[in-house]
């Protein structure tokens, strides 16, 4: 039998769709009982006529009786919330002015709040697309003189193979992606990596099709065998599964393919990766083959904690510090991170503080329509009490407010979502390489059910704050107005969101101080006007010696006869962001000079650029002379130094003149020919290292023999007054008319080193825009109570301004007030900012988290702005005429 | 919270509530006729109001003790028939006993006064 409940919810449910019948039987039923009783009435010698009466006054009151049994068959309470939400609807309806203003200051903070919160949930909460991916690592050697990111020598990543480790298993593979050409009817370019014949495994990624490469697949000399992604299956196979099997011409080598990677495989550097080779370690580390840089990736053995794994590796570490030169042991640590702190790294901290700024405008928004809300309330005073009057109960009117507040906030994040896409797209202008996956971002379903949830809180969160605050006198005698909301309610939301607003500010005013900083940073040459070609020549190249160099030469000299183009020059690198290359200083031996102590004086960056370079970038030559044209033949060895480079090489001296040479010995002596300025060239907000620069020779290996890379690599610059995208299509039909199938890649140097202001642009702007539209809301919040209160005091005024008060006065007067809750919330507001700012130290450059300046320029603005707020209803209560304000009511 | 308030029929709810299922365990009635029922056997000294009859009727229906449908009276007029569903028997035996001792357990203290 079915419980109690559950009948009577049943027997409601019927009775809900046979509304009208249950009416009709209502009556029936209690139009049957009168019959009844008038008929025993009739029958005991009444006439017909007064036993109806009689019937009826016995019955008592026959509405109630049937409205008693109406709520027992339906849901009542669902039917009068069905009614109060019609109501609210209507009234929303009549105050367009009011509702359209509510729900657009409700949208801007949703909105807002749900953009950031995208971006947010992409980076930092999606679960990776990794099977208990919590347990995913990255580990190695931190060294930051060398590389920013851990990493291994291959023989020190062989030796811990054998040895105890707190992970489940480790994979390797080579850093850096790299363009590798697939040959065939169809050659492509596609996007290359090497790793560990583990790495699947490791991740626990199940090709969707084929097989993972064996760990003798994986061995040097094993055979040719690679992984292709799914998109790559799709597109060049047709998603065929007799793609597996065949052989792919990858840099010239027949490979087979063993198998397709899943639809969701993401590398975890999220790089595109098309293809994935073995990396071919040898089994064992055998001989003192410093080996190659490696990255290595672990799983923790389960419930082991990084704190553990640290502890359980530090013999490791130990081992390694004391095999690496002395002056490096100081610096070597332990680098171990989770995956996603790989990812995202210092882009956490700049959502975590945006999202942050989100809320608080969200909050300000909140009780921006609290205020209205209350005044609208104060306004409806009469009708409210007429209600109460009728018999509603407080519970009800309560009720009916907060339903009104709530259709408020579900108005708001509709009109949020939409505000949420714009948003979103200054996201995505602001920064498309800034932040890792920006593009992929989209208002997904977590976006929404935050809108969803935040709109629903906001809107209870506005009802509760305005029926609280405000209570209906319950009389009639509301004439002139005596409700209880003039407390201290609406200055004390005044007064907080000041103070929310100036942490917005301040934190914006740090952001754009920084901003500034790096915008002015003297990068030590000049970006305008240079375009630049970035050209890797594919595999078939190195076939030859010398077909490279002899490609790269044809085409600079065909670049240089282009018109318009007032120069050309060759580099294989460019500032300011790190350099390609570097050499520890040590291996540098200035002649005359004892060798350095090995170990000693950190890395040095080198270029090789051909004699157009200084003055295409307007690097002064401060010393001696530039590259000339002569420098170029093979048997010529001249080098340039940077300014820094040599204050350390030659102290005191004048190195023009002086030879060095490189470790190992056997290499040439190179003439120091002249001293170049420093320039910026390890990222913007990083000390320029020190630097010296090559020619790149008219030989085969371009001088530069121990580095193969540069003959297949090589950045062109372009000087023109023109226009850029002119000259970029001019540089790209030269380059096509030499190689049809070269993919290069076109920017202005202008764009490159603005690439690197991204992160700190996206900090600043989205901060700023988030900080402006909290101090409207706040000053919009300051003007209502202001004008509100003027309004209400009108009567007053003119009684002041009838004694003798002057315009002034009644300025000053209506100003202060507003005034004092302005600095108390700059009081409270700055005491916030104090706290919060740390958070802010790591975004920071240029300028410390509590800088004076941002702090007083900050509260002096939103106090300009507060006293503007003020200042027009205060014009208005100026102009009150005591006569018609006396006469007023 | 309503529901539970005493109506003025003297008759506190629950008392009203066993009266019915009473009457109706002798067979079908429409409300009319369970109100005179319990007007008659009380000798007159109980009077059902029908501001209270009628919802206690669709109270104990909703609740399934009851189960009512349409018939015809013994006057050939269209009614609202009630009878005992077995969830409704069983209620009325529980609840019977528990008068029982109740009425004795009151009387014994009446007498010992």
């Amino acid at each position: 039998m079915l419980p109690e409940w559950m009948t009577a919810i049943g027997l409601r449910i019927r009775a809900l769709f046979r509304r009208r019948q249950l009416e009709r039987d209502l009556d029936d039923e209690l139009e049957f009982h009168l019959a009844m009783h008038q008929q025993k009435l009739v029958n005991q010698g009444m006439p017909p006529e007064e036993a109806r009466y009689a019937a009826r006054r016995a019955f008592g009151n026959p509405t109630q009786t049937k409205e008693t049994s109406h709520d027992l068959w339906t849901f009542r309470f669902l039917e009068t919330l069905w009614q109060d939400l019609r109501y609210g609807l209507r009234q929303l309806c009549r105050n367009p002015g009011f509702t359209i203003v509510a729900v657009l200051t409700l949208a801007l903070g949703i909105g807002a709040n749900a953009a950031i919160f995208s971006v947010l949930y992409q980076d930092l909460i999606r679960p990776l697309p990794y099977p208990h991916a919590d347990r995913l690592v990255m580990f190695g050697v931190d060294v930051p003189a060398l590389d920013s990111r851990p990493f291994f020598f291959g023989f020190t990543y062989l030796g811990l193979r054998h040895e105890q480790t707190p992970f489940e298993s480790m994979a390797s593979w080579r850093p850096g992606v790299q363009g590798c050409d697939i040959a065939g009817p169809q050659p492509q370019r596609m996007d290359c990596v090497l790793a560990e014949s583990t790495f699947l495994p490791t991740f626990g990624i199940q090709p969707v099709l084929g097989r993972n490469f064996t760990s003798e697949e994986d061995l040097p000399g094993g055979p040719p065998v690679c992984l292709i992604s799914y998109g790559m299956w799709r597109s060049r196979f047709g998603g065929n599964r007799a793609a597996l099997g065949q052989l792919l011409s990858i840099d010239g080598n027949p490979t087979r393919i063993v198998g397709i990677l899943p639809r969701d495989f993401e590398w975890p550097t999220l790089a595109r990766v098309d293809i994935v080779l073995p990396e071919k370690l040898p089994a064992s580390a055998n001989g003192q083959s410093p080996g190659m840089a490696l990255r290595a990736y672990a799983r923790l053995k389960p419930g082991v904690s990084m704190a553990q794994a640290r502890e359980q590796l530090h013999p490791f570490l130990e081992r390694f510090i004391q095999s690496a030169p002395p002056m490096f042991r100081k610096e070597i640590r332990l680098g171990l991170i989770s995956v996603r702190e790989d990812q995202v790294g210092s882009v956490r901290q700049a959502l975590w503080v945006l999202f942050g700024a989100t809320l608080a405008l969200l909050l300000l928004a909140t009780a921006n329509v609290t205020n209205l809300l209350l005044a609208r309330a104060e306004a409806r005073q009469h009708e409210l009490a007429v209600r109460a009057a009728l018999g509603a109960s407080r519970w009800r009117l309560a009720r009916l407010r907060l339903i009104e507040s709530l259709l408020l906030g579900l108005g708001g994040g509709m009109a949020g979502l939409g505000l949420a896409f714009l948003f979103l797209r200054v996201c995505v202008v602001l920064a498309p390489a800034g932040i890792p996956r920006i593009g992929q971002v989209h208002l997904g379903a977590p976006a929404l059910i935050l809108i969803a949830v935040i709109s629903l809180f906001s809107g209870l969160l506005c009802g509760a704050g305005s029926s609280l605050a405000f209570r209906p006198s319950g009389l009639l005698l509301v004439g002139r107005s005596t409700g209880s909301l003039r407390g201290r309610l609406r200055p004390a939301l005044i007064a907080a969101q000041v103070a929310v607003s100036l942490v917005l500010l301040v934190g914006a005013g740090l952001l754009l101080h920084t901003l500034w900083n790096i915008q002015n940073i003297p990068l030590g040459m000049e970006t305008n006007h240079v375009i630049t070609a970035e050209v890797t020549l594919g595999n078939r190249f190195s076939s030859q010696p010398g077909e490279a160099a002899e490609f790269f030469q044809r085409l600079e000299t065909s670049l240089t006869g282009l018109p318009g183009v007032t120069g050309v020059a060759v580099s294989d690198s460019l500032p300011p962001s790190g350099a390609e290359h570097s050499m520890p200083f040590f291996v540098i031996h200035p002649e005359g000079h004892p060798p350095f102590e090995k170990g000693t004086g950190g890395m040095v960056a080198w270029r090789a650029v051909t004699p157009g370079y200084f003055k295409m970038l307007d690097i002064p030559i401060i010393g001696g002379r530039g590259f000339v044209a002569a420098d170029r033949d093979p048997d010529v060895n001249v080098i340039i130094l940077s300014k820094k480079l040599a204050g350390r090489l030659f102290p005191g001296e004048n190195p023009i003149g002086r030879r060095l040479q490189f470790t190992p010995p056997g290499l040439p002596w190179y003439d120091v020919v002249g001293i170049a300025a420093n320039v910026k060239n390890a990222g913007l907000t990083r000390e320029a290292d020190p630097e010296y620069y090559m020619i790149r020779k008219d030989s085969p290996d371009l001088g530069q023999p121990r580095s193969p890379d540069l003959q297949r690599h090589a950045f062109f610059l372009v000087r023109s007054p023109l226009a850029a995208r002119g000259v970029e299509s001019m540089v790209r039909g030269a380059i096509a008319s030499l190689d049809p199938t070269l993919p290069a890649t076109f920017s202005t140097l202008d764009a490159r080193v603005d690439q690197l202001r991204e992160r700190p642009r996206f900090d600043a702007v989205l901060t700023a825009l988030f900080a402006l539209l909290g101090l409207l809301l706040a000053a919009i919040g300051l003007f209502g109570l202001v004008s509100y209160s003027v309004a209400r005091r009108t009567h007053e005024i003119g009684i002041r301004m009838a004694l003798g008060a002057e315009r002034g006065d009644v300025v000053r007067m209506v100003v202060g007030q507003g005034l004092r809750l302005v600095l108390i919330g700059v009081a409270i507001g700055i005491a916030g900012a104090l706290a919060l700012t740390r958070f802010l130290s790591s975004l920071l450059y240029g300028v410390t988290p509590t800088d004076p300046l941002t702090f007083i320029a900050v509260s002096l603005i939103l106090i300009a702005v507060a006293l503007l707020a003020c200042y027009i209803p205060a014009r208005r209560a100026a102009k009150v005429d005591p006569m018609v304000a006396l006469r007023y009511e | 919270m309503e529901e539970k308030r005493e109506r003025s029929g003297d008759l506190v709810q629950g008392t009203l509530d066993m009266l019915i299922l009473k009457v109706l365990a002798l067979g079908r009635a429409h409300g009319y006729a369970i109100a005179e029922s319990i007007h008659q056997r009380s000798e007159d000294v109980l009077r059902v109001e029908e501001s209270a009859l009628y919802p206690a009727l669709h109270r104990l229906e909703l609740r399934g003790l009851l189960a009512a449908d349409w018939g015809i009276s013994e006057n050939n007029r269209r009614a609202r028939f009630y009878r005992l569903t077995a969830r409704g028997r069983k209620y009325l035996e529980a609840e019977s006993a528990r008068w029982n001792r109740m009425t004795a357990a009151i009387a014994r203290v009446m007498e010992t006064g």
